[in-house]
């Protein structure tokens, strides 16, 4: 590796972290924004270009990661990062989502946040991507933890911000963090039970550790844990309970940011442990009780979820409801093992950032228009803002996954890895999901087409500035849905590097 | 502020000697129990200590809010810039064996002192701003 | 196993189970913060448990004979991770006076009772 790549992995991590510590003291005023908007576009920047480098690098080696020992000091004694090519796809994909959710959000943080508070508010929001990218390029157990709860506090910090629009924020918050906590706590234990079992803390050598020992109780008992937090996280049912009144209460841009970034390092978190620290030999990860288990939680969150996102008074509910069941999808892909089902679950994270960070992008704009998300008071919009209603359309078939947008590639293959290992029950119910989703796509395109415009004033512009991020991840949807090869290409190496066991 | 002149003059004598007990523990990191997060949170007690019994005015004329948010930027900027010194000197980010290239081992040694005293100084005026938020003084 | 550890062992899953209850079972937010601190306290006793060895000194380095130090990575974790509680409690206790602020209370049913009322408002 050529010495300008060298320092690269470090920078990803750094870049927020120094624009999130230096904000409190230089980001008054417009300045907090454009610090955040320096350090958010600098750490895309880093990422993209990790990203390509270690794609054309797994193309010739396959598998191929760059190993980065801080401070000097070797792996395994050391902390290293440790950076495959689904860490460095997710990299560029949460620093992506927050360069573009930061470009949205100036008038939106204006209009939502107290102006004394603003500097803290791009502070922790800064801190908050610092977190998230350092979980994904880690190649230490507890650093993960460590940085788990960096995210999670600030989070808590920045759905709390939204009190000024619906102090149920708060509880919301406080929920979140109670759950939140528990989680991480748990993953702590996790982390403990393997250290006492295998001397080391580098998920590297944990492998090698364990695949050596016999699996017994500490194992297991540490595997238990670890899916019990992870799943916490990632808010798979029916650990999501804090998700809806915590998207539903939050800031505009934290809600688009959350919905995007959050749940996906969660999953990360998910694939990481057990299929490069815990897999054993032979590829197995997954029992066929854990998968049943699993598969009927991801099942009931598909099946809740598209139905309670059908009942849901507010827009912004109605999408963390469809969340959830997105959520189940992704889940589902990654536990069966099959190449094409974790290609699907690797695709899908990324077009589920894309479109639903992209919708909650839109009901940021309607907030900012309107004041409220409530579907009663979205009646008619398609004449009152024919553009964002649009968009929001395009969003909910991506969610149903019509061909020519991205949701059909990633359905796609995850039918087809689910059908091929054997899971024809799980495809049976992605399928039943995608109907669903049309259920609650109708019921916005109902009140908005085919009900009289309401009377809602409409107050400020449609500034370009907050329908430009819509329209380019929109627009990424559908471009992705007609022009896959690349991006499928990149996932389908980066399951591969996962489901070969590889660090 | 407190009305009892024992408390007000006890405290006062015990000020300075908590200060000094928290540098002890600050520098004493590595051969002992101490470092960081202790040493700051004894500096932030004896303010804290100051403020109940002097009131909040005194104290803030002692130790300016402005100073206390600086100073929390400012240590974990310290961490930081300690970390990018290896980065600009061609090794690994967090490396402070370049910091003195003749003598590695003390560069180490004076790598992780300048390390501690960051976030001494972070802890100390995170927790002063915890208690005086929790007062319910502006932010 | 020494004695020590066996009952460590069963100190920290007792108490582990003291917080998570507390934690659930209290009404009252600063009460179930102390919960949270409590579990996550019981942990920390797992974790340095997990680092004793039968004679170990302080993990302070001698000059002399090399002798059994109790293990030290364990102790730096847990310096990590009681920060990390300290920001959670300080976290939830920060949101707690705005609970407070907000609705005049801080029992958890009460709460809850106060947001299903401004639910049915379509508040």
């Amino acid at each position: 590796m050529n010495s300008e790549t060298s320092m690269l992995p470090v920078l990803i991590v750094l870049i927020p972290l120094v624009g999130g510590v230096l904000a409190p003291i230089i980001g008054r005023g417009i300045f907090g924004w454009l610090l955040a908007l320096v350090t958010t576009g600098a750490a895309t920047f880093v990422s993209g270009t990790l990203l390509l480098y270690i794609h054309a690098q797994n193309t010739l080696t396959p598998p191929f990661a760059i190993s980065y020992p801080l401070g000097g000091w070797p792996a395994p004694h050391g902390i290293e990062l440790k950076i495959d090519l689904l860490s460095a796809l997710l990299a560029t994909l949460v620093s992506g989502m927050g360069f573009m959710v930061t470009l949205f959000s100036r008038q939106g943080v204006d209009d939502e946040i107290p102006a004394d508070r603003r500097r803290f508010f791009w502070s922790l929001w800064l801190l908050a991507i610092t977190g998230l990218l350092g979980i994904l390029i880690t190649g230490d157990a507890f650093n993960v933890y460590v940085l788990l709860e960096i995210s999670s506090l600030t989070i808590y910090g920045l759905i709390a911000m939204g009190r000024q629009r619906n102090r149920q924020a708060l509880t919301a918050a406080l929920n979140y963090l109670v759950l939140g906590s528990v989680g991480a706590s748990f993953i702590l234990i996790a982390i403990g039970l393997l250290y006492a079992k295998t001397g080391t803390l580098n998920m590297a050598d944990i492998h090698a550790k364990l695949l050596l020992a016999p699996v017994d109780a500490t194992v297991l008992t540490a595997r238990a844990f670890l899916l019990a937090g992870v799943a916490l996280k990632m808010a798979l049912f029916p650990l999501h309970l804090w998700m809806p009144a915590a998207y539903s209460t939050a800031p505009s841009a934290v809600a688009a940011l959350l919905a995007a970034t959050a749940t996906k390092v969660g999953i990360y978190m998910g694939m990481r442990f057990i299929f490069s620290v815990f897999a054993m030999s032979g590829g197995a990860a997954l029992s066929d009780a854990n998968i049943l288990i699993i598969g009927i939680c991801c099942g009931a969150a598909i099946i809740f979820g598209s139905l309670s996102a059908a009942r849901q008074p507010s827009l912004s509910l109605l999408l963390a409801y469809s969340s959830v069941a997105q959520i189940g999808y992704i889940v589902v892909g990654m536990t069966v093992g099959h190449i094409d089902a974790m290609t699907g679950s690797i695709l899908h994270m990324v077009f589920h950032a894309l479109i639903k960070g992209g919708l909650f992008l839109c009901a940021g704009i309607l907030i900012y228009r309107l004041g409220t998300t409530r579907l009663e008071d979205l009646a008619g919009l398609g004449q009152r803002m024919p553009w964002v209603s649009g968009a929001i359309v395009v969003g909910g078939l991506g969610m149903i996954g019509i061909p020519g947008t991205a949701g059909f590639i990633s359905k796609f293959y995850l039918l087809k890895g689910l059908i091929l290992s054997g899971h024809p029950v799980l495809a049976g119910l992605v399928l039943i999901g995608s109907v669903l989703a049309a259920i609650y796509t109708w019921r916005f395109v109902e009140v908005a087409y085919l009900r009289p415009a309401g009377d809602t004033p409409l107050r400020n512009g449609l500034p370009f500035e907050k329908f430009l991020p819509v329209l380019l991840l929109l627009g990424a949807s559908i471009y992705l849905g007609l022009q896959p090869g690349a991006i499928i290409d990149v996932a389908h190496d980066a399951a591969q590097q996962l489901l070969g066991g590889s660090p | 502020m407190s009305e009892s002149v024992v408390l007000r003059t006890i405290g006062g004598m015990l000020f300075p000697y908590i200060l000094v007990y928290g540098l002890y523990v600050q520098m004493h990191g590595e051969i002992g129990p101490g470092g960081g997060f202790q040493a700051g949170v004894l500096v932030a007690a004896a303010f804290i200590l100051h403020s109940l019994l002097f009131g909040k005015e005194l104290t803030d004329r002692l130790l300016p809010t402005w100073l206390v948010d600086l100073s929390m930027s400012l240590g974990v900027l310290l961490y930081i810039g300690v970390g990018i010194v290896g980065l600009v000197k061609g090794s690994y980010f967090l490396d402070y064996s370049v910091l003195d290239p003749t003598h590695p081992a003390h560069a180490e040694a004076l790598g992780m002192t300048l390390v501690e005293a960051g976030v001494g100084l972070t802890v100390a005026s995170v927790i002063l701003t915890m208690v005086r938020k929790v007062n319910g003084e502006p932010a | 196993m020494s004695l020590f550890e066996t009952f460590n062992s069963i100190a920290f899953v007792v108490i582990m189970m003291l917080g998570l209850y507390t934690l659930i079972a209290r009404q009252n937010l600063v009460k179930k913060t102390l919960g949270l601190g409590l579990f996550q306290t019981g942990i920390f006793l797992m974790y340095i448990t997990l680092g004793v060895r039968d004679g170990g000194v302080a993990p302070i380095l001698q000059e002399g004979a090399p002798l059994t130090y109790t293990n030290p990575l364990p102790h730096v974790l847990i310096l990590t991770a009681i920060v990390v509680s300290l920001s959670t409690m300080a976290v939830a206790l920060a949101l707690i006076i705005g609970v407070r602020e907000e609705y005049g209370t801080i029992e958890a049913d009460e709460i809850a009772t106060i947001d299903r009322a401004d639910a049915e408002e379509g508040a």
